[in-house]
């Protein structure tokens, strides 16, 4: 079966998007190993920000050869897929472990990092349409 | 002026205007670079096709838009 050419420009862009955010993860590595104890805490958050920032923008050029409908089924999966297995997996946490747990806490800074990302790129998304003050 | 219809319902003929210039849904996909699943959704009245997609298909079939999309708001949009 003959593979389209949209599709092979999909795969191309994604291929270079993984190998992209592969070398990210494998620098993010070194500077949380290399940080841990000798740099502020502060430090490592900005430069974890940073690594996964450019992971992100790697994947653009294959965001943006996506089509508008499977653009649509990834937002899709990722608002009821996402939240979904993120709230089972909060909420078994706590049961397993209680919230004093390191688990939990830890499972709670990953939600309450998303819930703020969340918010910042959703305010960003809506700044962005706003009219022009004529 | 009718209800919203819900996703998915806003009627085709992209099936009809594809078959008659002998294009396969991969090749139509490629003309205006979509997906095939996105071409097969939208004839099977699963998925809307976003605005700019709608007119790029109209301007490549050379045809208004609602030759293809039959405008659900209208009496008679929906043949």
């Amino acid at each position: 079966m003959a593979v389209e050419r949209h599709q092979k420009k999909i795969w191309k862009a994604g291929g270079a998007a993984l190998l992209a955010a592969l070398v990210v993860g494998l620098a993010s590595g070194v500077v949380i190993v290399a940080g841990q104890g000798r740099v502020p805490l502060v430090v490592i958050v900005l430069a974890c920000a940073a690594l996964t920032g450019a992971a992100l923008l790697a994947t653009t050029p294959w965001w943006r050869r996506l089509d508008h409908m499977a653009r649509d089924a990834h937002l899709t999966a990722w608002y009821w897929g996402a939240s979904f297995g993120g709230g089972v997996a909060l909420l078994a946490t706590i049961a397993a472990s209680g919230v004093r747990a390191p688990l939990f806490q830890g499972a709670a800074l990953v939600f309450l990092a998303q819930v703020a990302a969340y918010g910042v790129c959703w305010l960003g998304w809506w700044a962005m349409r706003r009219p022009k003050a004529s | 002026m009718g209800d919203a219809p819900a996703q998915g319902l806003v009627k085709n003929r992209l099936r009809e205007a594809r078959l008659a210039r002998g294009w396969s849904q991969g090749e139509l996909a490629d003309r205006v670079d979509a997906s095939r699943q996105t071409i097969n959704a939208i004839e099977a009245d699963k998925y809307d096709p976003s605005l700019p997609l709608a007119y790029r298909l109209a301007a490549l079939f050379e045809l208004p838009v609602e030759q293809i999309f039959f405008n659900p708001f209208v009496a008679g949009g929906e043949d």
